[in-house]
């Protein structure tokens, strides 16, 4: 193991051990109101309790998802453990990727690209599921070693083992999330653009080395689309792919897309933050137009920014489902676009690069760090606001004078609430949902939810609500009575059923269904 | 200068140790440590300082030294359980490092530590709060005590011999279980010396004296001050500190050895298969390893070697060996001595620690890998069970904490209920939550503290009643005085009574509240009621 390390000259010495543990620290001070306050998304509520079995990702096309949990906690998602795994992986994956970039090696340089890359607030978007936390940072250090080991197999003589050992790499990561693609190109774009310029490597050359990349990449994505012709994931609903008919058509859009990004706004990503990255972003990108090399290479070059832009936007060109200005499709694309900024910044000359890409670093560190346990708070306020209704709604259930907890009901959840935002001052152009506004007590998991903490289990969780449940009391009761929490008519129970009332636009939408069911 | 510089280079590398292995268990508990958690014995404890008399009630006189010492008697969130992972953590060091003599290097003595420390027995001493800090230091003072005697030993000092009894003495007067420690330690070093330096029956039996004679004299001490405390009624006779007659510890030789080798079969909640696989196999090696060494050896070598691992699998459950068999207890079935998590905390770290040093230290390097792999294993094993634990832990105390408040929300809104009325809680049944959140392995026994019993018992639920509200309205006391009973009363607990949370099960008039939790509970109190034979005359 040690020899083969020390082949790919992935071998921590000294100064890298002190950087890992540095940027380890650092990031998980940023998280560590997270790692702390152990708080779950609304797909958790199950898994929390039990465990993730191999097949628990199957059935929306994961089928490596749950690979990680369970050779490391054999399916569970353990407290504090579940961060701190993720931030080890997160914290060796993006070393690789400075070393893949080429990164001048200095400790402070290193640590704050570690840790800025770490801590945009992109990387809240994974903490909001529990269940995927781990897997999801884990991919970036397996997409790393694939691309840094993909870099290599040029120049080594066991070409066949290292590009299998990629292309693993590669579909493993690509069948845990497929997002993931973003994080390839967008690196292999960096990448190509570093050793174009600082490297003054030639067309040809570049084509030479990293020709493997591209091939490693499409055979992983071949083998990823013929895993799941063979799994035929029922209720995919995420994974429907655009037809070559209308890839035309989407590249432009998809390219406006990506350039946007760096003005949008979302939750705890504000303007000034924003603009701070767009400063650092342009000034690398200028800073390496304007470096030594010929001008006919220069139009190429722009050509390489362009490209490695667009890629940010790879998922939401090759899927038909928008997946635009979402953190945690960012997370595998812009984020690392940043990072990518940062790392140049790092490497340019003249030195006063070097020392403004220093400053830039550690002032967005800080204001990632900000924005992070910003964002936390309101997260922890808006569980905290959540479950306390949950709470008195199971008291209100429990004391309800039909109540009997030895009966199965059925059970339905009209509308939901998210008060979250309720704790949110700041402004934003686009609403990304994981980071803001999903709420924890989800419709969907309603049932799941009620029985959580209670000492017995009520709800009849094979059978949903039933046509014939609506009776002419329960319809007379949701059309003319019936009020959103905490209205003492937000709660309906009878011998059969259990029906709780969250919002007024979930009730309006509940009795245009009752409408359609009209006894 | 070069030598100082060697003794802290040697210091630095010693701390380095003891400090991963103490992170580690930190790590392992870290969520106990920052949410607040306690037991059901520690309502009243929370609040009110510990006084070094509050342990003679069990007959565990020396129980509060140290938190009187250390935190003036008060149970404090964070400081409670890290100084108590400290002390264990540096026994642990001080026992492989001062006792067993193993100066390993540091990598595979940090694994090896941390491997033992984080070891899951220790998550039953983590359910009480008012008795963690202390039963994780008895560790410690047997190391020191253990130490003590070796140096006893060698130099024949009756000063190091009464320091060893000493510490000894207050470690078991803390509690008697942690006597398994100090036998386990010492059947491990025999065998080591005996192994390793190749003593002679007649050196080992030499070597074993000081440490016999600091248990005998201990253990008998232990026994006068127990009659004494009973005579003085200031110590309840219970089931677990009454000792075995010399007829019952010969009788019950072979149950204690099967009990020592189901302790690594015996599936119990946290302690699953693949932790059990584990020290299984790393006992089996140091078996191995054993009998490689011995092959060098004479027959009679070999009987001792046979000899000195039988009394090592008793020790394992030496204090179950000493206890009288009272099976009559409930605790005695719900939590029996033999599979009792607690005592084994004990004892199966300290021969885990031994054996994988053992194996290390062999020249096998395939032996020094299986040594290291199975510690790696293990320790994750451990930290993921640990964290589990944690988990199990927080959801079921967060759960019954609202079930709680629930209760008391409904008692409180009742019309009758008074604000300013002291009343005399009857609580039927308890709810334990924990369960809710563990999966349970096939073939699971026991794990009555470190899974079922419920964080509010009903025989004190005025101390938890009466934790959160403004002003105390539970007395103390769980019985109903036959005058007190009202025709109402009556009609509810013979007619109306239903089980939590009907309308009908909770009872509130100005003395009483009646909460009927379970259905076992409402039964046992319908049946108490029943054979109170009270005629409707006397009801008020």
């Amino acid at each position: 193991m040690k020899r083969i390390l020390e082949k790919l000259n992935l071998l921590p010495d000294k100064t890298d051990l002190k950087i890992w543990l540095i940027s380890f620290c650092i990031i998980n001070f940023a998280f560590l109101y997270h790692s702390l306050n152990f708080m779950w998304g609304n797909h958790d509520v199950e898994f929390i309790k039990k465990e993730l079995l191999l097949s628990s990702g199957l059935f929306e096309g994961r089928f490596t998802q749950f690979i990680p949990h369970r050779l490391l906690t054999s399916g569970q998602i353990l407290p504090i453990l579940n961060n701190l795994l993720g931030f080890a992986f997160f914290t060796v994956g993006l070393w690789i990727l400075a070393k893949y970039w080429n990164i001048n090696k200095s400790v402070i340089g290193y640590v704050l690209f570690i840790s800025f890359a770490a801590t945009q607030p992109y990387t809240l978007s994974w903490m909001y599921f529990t269940f995927i936390t781990l897997s999801c940072l884990f991919w970036t250090l397996l997409a790393a070693l694939g691309l840094y080991i993909s870099e290599r197999i040029n120049e080594s003589s066991h070409k066949f083992s290292l590009s299998i050992f990629a292309i693993l790499c590669f579909y493993i990561t690509l069948g845990g999330y497929p997002p993931i693609i973003n994080m390839f190109f967008v690196c292999l774009g960096g990448k190509l653009i570093i050793s174009y310029v600082f490297e003054q490597k030639s067309l040809k050359q570049l084509f030479q080395i990293h020709k493997y990349t591209i091939l490693n990449i499409i055979i992983a994505a071949v083998l990823f689309k013929i895993s799941l012709l063979a799994l035929n994931p029922n209720n995919v609903y995420n994974l429907e792919t655009e037809s070559l008919n209308n890839l035309p058509n989407k590249f432009l859009q998809t390219l406006l897309i990506a350039v946007k990004q760096f003005f949008i706004t979302v939750p705890f990503m504000e303007r000034g933050y924003k603009a701070s990255l767009a400063v650092m972003s342009f000034i690398a990108i200028t800073g390496t137009l304007f470096y030594p090399i010929a001008n006919t290479k220069k139009l190429f070059l722009m050509l390489l920014w362009l490209g490695t832009i667009w890629t940010t936007s790879l998922t939401t060109f090759l899927v038909v489902p928008h997946t635009e200005y979402v953190s945690r499709i960012d997370f595998y694309g812009f984020g690392f676009l940043y990072t990518l900024m940062g790392g140049i910044l790092l490497t340019l000359t003249p030195k006063i690069y070097q020392s403004f890409g220093i400053f830039i670093l550690t002032v967005l560190l800080s204001l990632n760090i900000l924005n992070d346990y910003q964002a936390l708070k309101i997260w922890k306020q808006g569980h905290d606001a959540e479950f306390q209704i949950l709470d008195n709604i199971v008291e209100r259930i429990e004391n309800h004078p039909q109540f009997n907890a030895n009966h199965q009901y059925r059970f339905y959840q009209v509308g939901d609430l998210s008060l979250r935002p309720n704790y949110y001052n700041g402004s934003f152009e686009f609403n990304d949902v994981f980071l803001l506004t999903i709420p924890y007590l989800a419709i969907w998991q309603g049932s799941n939810l009620l029985e959580f903490y209670t000492p017995t289990n009520y709800i009849n969780h094979k059978l949903p609500l039933l046509p014939e449940d609506i009776t002419p009391e329960v319809y007379e009761f949701f059309m003319k009575k019936a009020k959103p929490w905490p209205h003492p008519n937000s709660v309906y129970m009878n011998q059969d059923i259990i029906i709780i009332v969250y919002n007024q636009s979930g009730l309006d939408e509940f009795k245009n269904i009752l409408r359609t069911l009209r006894p | 200068m070069a030598k100082h510089q060697q003794n802290i280079n040697t210091t630095k590398s010693e701390s380095y140790i003891w400090v991963t292995s103490f992170l580690i268990l930190c790590l392992s508990f870290s969520p106990l440590t920052f949410n607040f958690i306690w037991g059901n014995h520690d309502w009243l404890p929370l609040i009110q300082d510990s006084r070094l008399t509050s342990g003679l009630i069990e007959g565990r006189f020396s129980q509060y030294l140290l938190l009187k010492l250390l935190l003036r008697g008060k149970i404090l969130p964070i400081l409670n359980l890290i100084i108590g992972f400290m002390l264990y953590s540096i026994a642990l060091y001080c026992l492989s490092r001062y006792y067993f003599n193993y100066k390993t290097a540091k990598l595979p003595s940090s694994l090896f530590i941390s491997t033992a420390v984080s070891m899951p027995y220790i998550i039953e001493i983590l359910y009480f709060h008012f008795i963690t800090l202390s039963l994780l230091s008895w560790t410690l003072i047997i190391a020191l005590s253990l130490i003590a005697t070796q140096k006893a030993a060698k130099h024949h000092s009756i000063l190091w011999l009464l320091c060893g009894f000493a510490l000894l003495f207050i470690a078991i007067g803390g509690y008697p279980g942690c006597i398994n420690m100090y036998v386990t330690a010492i059947c491990c070093r025999l065998i080591q010396l005996h192994l390793t330096h190749q003593l002679t029956f007649r050196r080992l039996c030499k070597q074993a004296v000081p440490y016999t004679i600091n248990l005998i004299l201990a253990l008998g001490l232990l026994k006068i001050t127990f009659d004494y405390l009973q005579q003085k009624h200031l110590m309840m006779s219970m089931y677990n500190s009454q000792a075995a007659t010399p007829l019952e510890l010969i009788q019950k030789i072979p149950s204690i050895l099967q009990a020592g080798i189901l302790g690594f079969t015996e599936i119990q909640p946290f302690l699953g298969t693949i932790f059990k696989s584990i020290i299984t196999a790393i006992f089996a090696t140091f078996i191995l390893s054993i009998i490689q060494t011995s092959q060098k050896h004479t027959t009679k070598d070999l009987s001792i070697t046979s000899i000195l691992i039988l009394v090592l699998l008793i020790s394992l459950k030496f204090s179950a060996w000493l206890t009288s068999n009272n099976t009559d207890n409930a605790f005695a079935t719900l939590d029996p001595p033999t599979s009792m998590v607690r005592t084994d905390f004990y004892s199966y770290p300290i021969l885990i620690l031994f054996c994988l040093f053992f194996i290390y230290e062999q020249k096998s390097q395939i032996l020094k890998n299986i040594s290291f792999v199975c510690a790696a294993m293990l320790l994750l094993t451990n930290i993921n069970t640990d964290l589990e634990f944690s988990k199990t832990h927080l959801f079921g105390f967060t759960a019954e904490n609202k079930l709680q408040e629930r209760i008391i929300n409904r008692l409180q809104s009742n019309p009758k209920y008074k604000i300013n009325n002291l009343y005399t809680v009857i609580q039927a049944g308890e709810i334990s939550l924990r369960t809710k959140f563990h999966q349970k392995s096939a073939n699971e026994k026991y794990g009555y503290y470190t899974l079922n019993t419920p964080y509010s018992r009903h025989w004190i639920a005025f101390e938890y009643y009466n934790f959160y509200a403004p002003q105390d309205f539970v007395k103390e006391g769980t019985s109903i005085h036959p005058k007190d009973i009202t025709h109402e009363m009556s009609n509810f607990l013979s007619t109306q009574m239903s089980t939590w949370p009907h309308p009908y099960s909770i009872y509130v008039d100005t003395n009483y509240a009646i909460i009927a939790l379970t259905p076992e509970g409402k039964k046992l109190l319908n049946n108490q009621f029943k054979l109170l034979h009270i005629s409707p005359q006397s009801w008020r």
